[in-house]
């Protein structure tokens, strides 16, 4: 369970709140859709659920305990242990081999490595992009970035997945797979908070929020 | 473990900076052997010859026999810290070759006390008590050619067994004879002591010890000298040319310095969107500074093995000997050092990031 009560938000002290008075909880096991217009603080809400940004003020709640003012060090660990990410565009490391960056979802969290490749494997076939593992992100295509993305997430199997506009770069079949996948990290209990555009989403979601 | 491995991947994936990182490392030990090295090799050198002339050297004298300075004072003093070894000398007297008689030409024996030192090394077998060698420049003047020859003065009558040739600081006994001393000897009086320290800078402080050790009727009429002089040379000459060596080391390791931390900077700066991913992805700060440590560090490791190997060779082609190992281990973890103080700045820099800043999408 995440929460946010009063919670504001503004990047300067002399510039405009982009999130003000924000009250919502986003219950364990369920979707939540953040939609509104472009500028409107979907992302800024992420980040700030994803331990990223400190709230300027009100509360920031991860399992019934506060953890806008904890230090930099313990909101790392949360974001390691607990919180799975999927950027917009996927932000791979275009270095290093796919299975590598799906294995970076663990890296932080301590994950034994080996147990961390099995599960990484798992769900690369998942996604159906297990197909040489050791390819770059520049021999793949932006929705199986996308996936790949998804799996590096999955992999500590998070009690938290926030998706910023995941499928906002794929065409329809990709961003089902997506959604699909999403889907798949609710049922298994975890509180998915995904920001979109794309109204008609909403209806594969518990709740939305609109800004 | 698993980070020090992911900084080992980066350092792989990274291979431009991973190879200027590694050159100018290498370079830097290069450049310290071929002057720093050489340097410190003029100064061994430097040091050594000032040394010859005896800068480890205290003498005890008893000039007019009125201190009574007796010859277990060698035991004495062999064992003040320090000492390397204690070398005494008896009274001189002339003894001439005994075939000869009279006609023969007089040349000076001295009984000694102490095991006798590598400075004199002995051919032919050692002298067992009342037997005498014969220096190698006294062999001409009692008129000889091999030295087992038999030895008459005032009171004294020795068959000598074998030659000698000695060294500094003993190296005027090669005019003399020396007979070993009696079995019993503690009593006998010394006219002169040879104490040759470990190190210069332990004379003075082992020259008051002797003060106290020594066995003598009337210590305060010895005279100890020490090269007070020479140590000081060696001190001053030492000084000025290890400050030198050591001013020219802290330029180019400051400019090694310079040039890792450009590097590494540029390095960081063209990944901060991967450090931005890695600090979203739940990497600590610490973590961070580690990884682009851990990549300084590889890349120097290999930049400080190369140069070492690459500096050594060209040492010895130019000097034609290898410096010492301590200073060869010395370079290479200095370098190493060097290199990782360098990544500190760029690291914190990477660990200081905002990560919304750089992942942001506008």
């Amino acid at each position: 369970m995440i929460a946010v009560s009063e919670l504001a938000f503004s990047y300067h002290s002399n510039a405009p709140p982009v999130l003000t008075d924000l009250s919502v909880a986003f219950p364990a096991g369920d979707t939540t859709v953040v939609t509104g217009p472009s500028g409107c603080g979907k992302s800024t809400l992420l980040y700030v659920l994803g331990l990223m940004l400190r709230p300027t003020a009100g509360r920031l709640e991860i399992n019934g305990a506060d953890a806008a003012t904890l230090p930099d060090a313990e909101r790392s660990g949360l974001r390691a242990e607990r919180i799975g990410f999927v950027f917009q565009d996927a932000v791979l490391d275009p270095t290093r081999t796919i299975i590598d960056n799906v294995l970076e979802g663990g890296l932080y969290a301590g994950i034994n490595p080996s147990t961390a490749r099995s599960r990484a494997l798992d769900l690369l076939r998942w996604f159906g992009v297990e197909e040489r593992p050791n390819r770059r992100p520049g021999e793949i295509s932006g929705g199986q970035a996308q996936r790949v993305a998804l799996c590096r997430a999955l992999l500590k199997q998070p009690s938290i997945l926030l998706a910023d506009e995941p499928t906002g770069n794929l065409d329809r079949a990709s961003a089902d797979i997506v959604w699909q996948a999403l889907a798949v990290a609710r049922d298994e209990g975890a509180a998915v908070v995904v920001a979109t555009h794309d109204l008609s989403r909403s209806v594969e979601a518990q709740h939305t929020v609109r800004l | 473990m698993a980070l020090v491995s992911e900084g080992a991947a980066i350092a792989r994936s990274q291979l431009v900076a991973t190879t200027v990182t590694a050159l100018v490392v290498a370079a830097v030990c290069g450049v310290i052997f071929a002057t720093v090295g050489q340097s410190a090799a003029t100064v061994a050198k430097v040091l050594a010859s000032i040394d010859e002339a005896g800068t480890r050297t205290i003498v005890v004298r008893d000039a007019s026999d009125e201190a009574g300075l007796r010859a277990d004072s060698v035991n004495a003093l062999s064992s003040i810290d320090g000492v390397v070894w204690v070398f005494g000398l008896g009274q001189a007297t002339d003894v001439r070759n005994a075939d000869l008689g009279l006609a023969g030409q007089a040349v000076p024996a001295r009984r000694y006390y102490g095991d006798l030192p590598a400075e004199i090394q002995v051919s032919g077998r050692l002298p067992r008590s009342g037997e005498a060698l014969i220096g190698s420049e006294a062999i001409g003047a009692v008129g000889v050619a091999s030295p087992a020859v038999g030895l008459v003065g005032p009171g004294t009558d020795v068959a000598a067994v074998g030659g000698f040739q000695a060294q500094a600081p003993l190296a005027f006994l090669s005019r003399s004879v020396l007979i070993a001393p009696r079995i019993s000897a503690s009593d006998d009086r010394l006219r002169e002591l040879y104490v040759v320290v470990d190190r210069a800078e332990l004379v003075a402080q082992v020259a008051t010890a002797i003060r106290l050790a020594v066995h003598a009727e009337a210590p305060q009429r010895l005279a100890i000298e020490t090269p007070r002089l020479l140590v000081d040379l060696r001190s001053a000459v030492g000084g000025e040319l290890i400050g030198s060596a050591r001013q020219l080391l802290l330029i180019v390791l400051a400019v090694g310095l310079l040039l890792v931390t450009a590097t590494t900077a540029g390095a960081v700066s063209a990944r901060r969107r991967d450090f931005g991913r890695r600090r979203a992805l739940g990497a600590t700060r610490s973590a961070v500074v580690l990884l682009v440590l851990i990549q300084t560090g590889v890349a120097a490791l290999i930049g400080s093995v190369a140069g070492t190997v690459v500096g050594l060779l060209a040492v010895l082609r130019l000097a034609g000997s290898l410096p010492d190992p301590a200073f060869i281990l010395g370079v290479s973890v200095l370098a190493l050092l060097m290199a990782l103080a360098a990544g500190v700045p760029p690291a914190l820099l990477a660990a200081f990031r905002d990560p919304v800043r750089i992942l942001r999408v506008p």
